[in-house]
């Protein structure tokens, strides 16, 4: 910032041209984005229309200041510690399995010697990730249907009682963290293989020169190569360890109050506050809070990032 | 698994040396997973061809009793309606990707820029709205109200038009695999920062744009949120199909909850069969486009993580 | 860098400012017709021949009172945005369920109507008659209700084909819960391998219309106490006899093999529309589900419930007008609906559409075309009052009785009427206890309404259960307001 002055006003041509083409981006960025901001006020007030005089009239002027009391009544409210607590462990289970699992497809598919079966399974793997939830939801209500599912279909002809596995809780936890794996891993999977192949084949040359096996090989050159690339997709996944794929939560589950203690997490709580009940500033606390530690999880974890690896870090 | 040396080179991996028995049990376990991740999507195409008869008597199976094409004739009976929100779908499919190709590739540009004077301040405004947002309350006054979408075809396509994420990670693509020699001695010759960015940037970054372009065009063709939010029940010649799927599963549940409502209409409702074509519907256009960019994408995929 | 920031806040207040400024008023609107936005409900999407219909419906209002509409359908959604967000409407569907009636009454979002209503139109004034207090809190008036069936009546609906024609019984106009065995009972005889009372796990449809509901589904008081002390008194569920008699029945018809065995799961719907007895809410004369051609026999209506009256079962439709609106647009509200209640013809176009396309007269009914059935079919309540539409008869067979309503709100005389006087509970403070005692009361629900088990022992269960999750401190919260909002009535 020294010396600012000496050029204050003038631009360089090439700061113009390129003010100039970001231009649509950042217009966009202000309409849909900043300015909507002032919805953040919402969590301070108890937000009350007023008929006729507009959104902003009324949370400006017509609603009264409550100061933190939204954000007490978050804590308060015994619901929303069953949301948080389920929001948590679904996360860091996803995160575990959703490390430790594709890393290890990654590393055996690239030991096997068909190119065709290689090429196969990421086509296969991939495609789930690119299905909406909505037909998520189709695909699990075909096998978990009470009465015409195959999931019962298959228990009543081996002679065991169908299960109501939409309103059964206890099966949810380990039917959510399946689905979520059928998703998502595969693409997971694809991405660590991209490196796994892209490590240096001489290492590995040498490697077995020196008589090493693969369980070796492993060990000492390919985790270590991946290391770099799992620690910051773990990290980055720290920042999101509060929100959840509303999706996978709130429309594969059909929304069935008999399992919310399983599968409620903080984004549907919020969600279900500002339909069913209107309560605005509940949730709009619920979400400031939720994305500030989002915030700090993600700032922390970049500052981590980079003290790994002082090229690495997102921002 | 058993070392055997160096064996011979295998599709360019020498490395990969594992014994007969270890590479079998390998492969007939991808080979499950695979049959496992295009399994729900064989049974949903079964169901959808399966007579009602066969689904009341067997439940949904692999082998119906007794095989059908009605829910497809009756998709094709309402082509009206479905096709018209089919093509709206292929529609907003193109021309949301193009958009958001566009904001996001030249922002990731600008932002990759060293030189830049704004950067620090343009990179905060990309940053912030990751964390931060005004709620939805605030977004549907600002669309509805001060940009007037409601009941457009903008509001389907603008609100998600752009991600913050994805022009991160096309910003660290552009800085690693430009070489700067290039654009220096491009700008030396004087050739501007837009002329630069389309002549030489570009084009020398087509695995982050196919791949990020893929991603957006599946947002967009997945989308059913804004149509929900900003279509009002009037206009449902701006239903796209995935919104259509949500109504139709919506309207079986509504009907099953308020069999209460005194005098309810009775009308058909959807048979599963036709849901689960409307279903297919919806995939097969992913599946057909699948082979054309599946191959690009494997040198895409990286882009998307390098050093993030 | 600062300068920057500083320059991006004001242009942020500007803008701010301009979105607050153009959505404070709607400019004047010159001559001619008033347009006025009209918001109602359709959970999916609208009829096709909306467009078509409202054109020639805007037509005729517009010469007979001088006002068109904009007539906007909305899923649930959008109503509590659009509503929250101060988004401009005239008048709006409001009822017990949807666009809830009373909160956004005494918010004050609605317009006080107590003295234009009958200035403006006296009429309208009249057609409702007795009803206005389902539109009122307290002494003022804030909705017009549009008047429809009020009471929950609870039906068998009966294959008459079978009982009557083939086995010469008699079915009554209405009868007791428990009588239904006899019938079940020869039905099975001559079909032993099929289920008589086919249902899902949702139950007998409407049985629950025996109390109201105060909390969830299992916080009642019975319309049997009505009258008596005990008609204010909250109870749970299962301390309500005609309900747990009802019960008991029908585990003991689930033993005889009358219901079906996986009743407690299956979600099956379009099978148990052919089943022989089925229950629904309806009203006395309705004919909506009397067409063979659906079902593939004739039936007949044999009520078990009702009428029961609260506030709640007389909520079902209402139109409140904007309190933002201006007294033109007010008073134009009004005349719109004066006509939806005065002029027939005007009110079957609305409710069925276009007549000779999409439906025809006969004898004083009206008779859907499959074209109507296609293009325009969805409930009437949500474009008026059911009352001063015609009645639709099922096909030139089955004719409704044009005069239905005269008779069905002649009953309503009689009608039980619930203690609680329009007591509506607001459970904010106790949202945790009862998510938990409604998932609780959901593990056990399905068995219970569909007979799979025995009532008297698995209530014993759901009681211990729910007493220690705090069933007690939610029904004396509930208890408490109940007091409390009667006695401030006095």
């Amino acid at each position: 910032m020294k010396g600012r002055n000496a050029h204050k006003r003038v631009l360089r041509a090439s700061d113009r041209s390129l003010l100039l083409l970001s231009l649509p981006t950042v217009l966009w960025y202000l309409a849909f984005c900043y300015l909507p901001m002032f919805g953040i006020v919402i969590a301070f007030k108890r937000y009350r229309m007023i008929p006729g005089k507009g959104f902003l009239y009324s949370l400006f002027f017509g609603s009264d200041w409550v100061g933190l009391e939204n954000f007490r009544f978050l804590f308060l409210n015994p619901q929303m510690g069953i949301a948080v607590r389920n929001t948590l462990l679904y996360n860091l289970c996803f995160l575990i399995l959703g490390t430790t699992l594709p890393v290890m497809l990654a590393i055996s598919l690239s030991y096997i010697r068909s190119e065709r079966l290689r090429s196969v399974s990421q086509s296969a793997a991939l495609l789930p990730h690119f299905l909406s939830w909505i037909i998520v939801s189709y695909f699990a209500f075909s096998f978990l249907s009470t009465d015409k599912g195959l999931f019962n279909t298959i228990l009543t002809s081996v002679g065991l009682s169908p299960v109501r596995w939409y309103q059964d809780p206890s099966v949810w936890p380990l039917l959510l963290v399946v689905i979520h794996g059928w998703k998502g891993f595969g693409y997971s999977m694809v991405l660590y293989y991209s490196y796994v192949v892209a490590i240096d084949p001489s290492l590995y040359e040498s490697a077995a020169i020196d008589g090493a096996s693969a369980g070796q090989m492993i060990r000492h050159i390919t985790l270590p190569q991946l290391r770099g690339v799992i620690t910051v997709l773990v990290l980055l996944n720290l920042g999101h360890i509060l929100s959840s794929d509303f999706g996978l939560f709130y429309q594969v589950t059909r929304d069935s109050g008999a399992i919310l203690s399983a599968t409620e997490t903080i984004d549907v709580y919020v969600y279900k506050a500002l339909m069913d009940q209107s309560n605005y500033g509940f949730s709009a606390a619920a979400s400031l809070l939720q994305n500030g530690i989002g915030c700090l999880l993600l700032l922390g974890a970049n500052r981590l990032t980079r003290r790994i690896d002082p090229d690495g870090g997102v921002l | 698994m058993s070392a055997r040396g160096i064996g011979r080179k295998n599709g360019g991996w020498a490395w990969n040396r594992l014994g007969r028995g270890a590479n079998l049990l390998l492969s007939a376990l991808f080979i499950l997973l695979s049959i496992l991740t295009v399994l729900p999507l064989l049974f949903v195409f079964i169901v959808s061809v399966s007579s009602e008869a066969s689904i009341a008597k067997k439940g949904y199976s692999f082998f119906p009793s007794e095989w059908s094409l009605d829910a497809y004739r009756y998709l094709l009976r309402s082509i009206d309606y479905i096709g018209h929100s089919f093509l709206l779908s292929v529609l907003l499919t193109l021309a949301g990707t193009i958009l958001s190709l566009i904001l996001i590739s030249t922002m990731a540009f600008v932002l990759s820029r060293r030189e830049f004077r704004f950067r620090k301040l343009w990179t905060a405004l990309v940053v912030i709205p990751m964390f931060f947002s005004g709620g939805l309350a605030a977004s549907y006054v600002v669309n509805t109200q001060l940009f007037g979408l409601k009941n457009t075809f903008l509001a389907l396509l603008l609100p998600g038009a752009c991600s913050s994420w994805y022009i991160l990670v096309m910003r660290t693509y552009f800085r690693q695999n430009i070489p700067a020699e290039i654009l220096e001695s491009a700008g030396i010759d004087g050739a501007s920062m837009p002329r630069i960015f389309l002549q030489f940037v570009l084009p020398l970054s087509r695995p982050v744009l196919f791949t990020i372009g893929v991603f957006e065009a599946f947002s967009y063709w997945n989308s059913w949120y804004y149509a929900m939010l900003y279509i009002s029940a009037n206009h449902r010649e701006l239903f796209p199909l995935q919104f259509v799927l949500y109504n139709l599963q919506k309207n079986v549940e509504f009907m099953a909850a308020n069999e209460n409502i005194s005098g309810a209409v009775i009308v058909d409702l959807p048979t599963e069969a036709f849901r689960m074509a409307v279903v297919v519907l919806i995939v097969v256009p992913i599946l057909f486009c699948y082979p054309f960019f599946r191959k690009a994408f494997k040198t895409g995929i990286m882009a998307g993580a390098v050093k993030e | 860098m600062k300068r920057i920031i500083c320059m991006l806040l004001a242009a942020y207040m500007a803008v701010s400012l301009c979105a607050c400024a153009s959505n404070a008023q709607k400019a004047p609107e010159d001559a001619g017709p008033i347009r006025l936005v009209w918001w109602t409900y359709i959970s999916t999407s609208a009829p096709n021949a909306l467009d078509e219909v409202l054109e020639k419906a805007n037509a005729i209002s517009a010469e007979k009172i001088g006002v068109t509409v904009d007539m906007q359908f909305k899923n649930a959604e959008q109503f509590t945005l659009d509503l929250n967000t101060g988004d401009y409407y005239d008048m709006t569907f409001s009822c017990d369920w949807c666009n809830n009636f009373d909160n956004n009454a005494r918010e004050g979002y609605y317009y006080d109507l107590t003295e234009l209503v009958r200035s403006e139109t006296p009429a309208l004034y009249d057609a409702v008659g007795s009803w206005w207090g389902i539109g009122s809190l307290g002494d003022r008036i804030y909705g017009v209700p549009m008047l429809k069936d009020l009471g929950a009546e609870v039906f068998f609906r009966i294959n008459s084909d079978y009982f009557e024609g083939e086995k010469g019984m008699e079915l009554p106009e209405s009868m007791d819960f428990s009588e239904l065995e006899p019938m079940l009972k020869i039905w099975k005889e001559d079909h032993p391998n099929e289920y008589p009372l086919y249902m899902t796990q949702s139950g007998l449809s409407g049985m629950f219309q025996c109390h109201e509901r105060i909390v969830g589904s299992y916080l009642v008081i019975p319309y049997s106490k009505t009258g008596t002390p005990e008609g204010t008194k909250i109870i749970p569920v299962w301390e309500d006899e005609d309900y747990m008699n009802m019960l008991r029945c029908l585990h003991r018809w689930y033993e005889l093999g009358y219901i079906n065995p996986d009743a407690a799961t299956t979600t099956d719907m379009p099978y148990s529309l052919l089943t022989p007895v089925r229950s629904g809410t309806a009203w006395t004369g309705y004919k909506g589900w009397s067409n063979p051609e659906t079902v593939g026999f004739n039936v007949k209506l044999v009520r078990y419930i009702g009428p029961n009256m609260s506030r709640s079962t007389q909520q079902g439709s209402l139109i409140a007008v904007n309190a933002a609106a201006s007294e033109e647009h007010a008073r134009a509200c009004l005349r719109y609906m004066e006509l939806l209640y005065t002029d027939r013809e005007f009110r079957d176009l609305l409710a069925y559409g276009i007549e000779g396309k999409h439906f025809n007269y006969y004898e004083g009914t009206v008779i859907r075309t499959q074209q109507g059935s296609d293009d325009y079919l969805m409930d009437n309540f949500v474009t008026g009052p059911a009352v001063s539409a015609s009645v639709v008869s099922a096909s030139e067979e089955i004719l409704a009785d044009s005069d239905q309503w005269t008779k069905v709100y002649e009953e309503y005389e009689n009608a039980r009427q619930s203690d609680t006087r329009g007591f509506s509970f607001d459970g904010s403070s106790t949202d945790a206890v009862r998510a938990a005692l409604s998932a609780l009361w959901e593990n056990y629900r399905s068995e219970l309404v569909t007979g799979t088990v025995d009532p008297d022992e698995t209530i014993k269960e759901i009681e211990k259960q729910m007493r220690a999750t705090g069933l007690d401190q939610v029904r004396e919260e509930a208890q408490r307001q109940l007091d409390d909002y009667l006695a401030n009535m006095q």
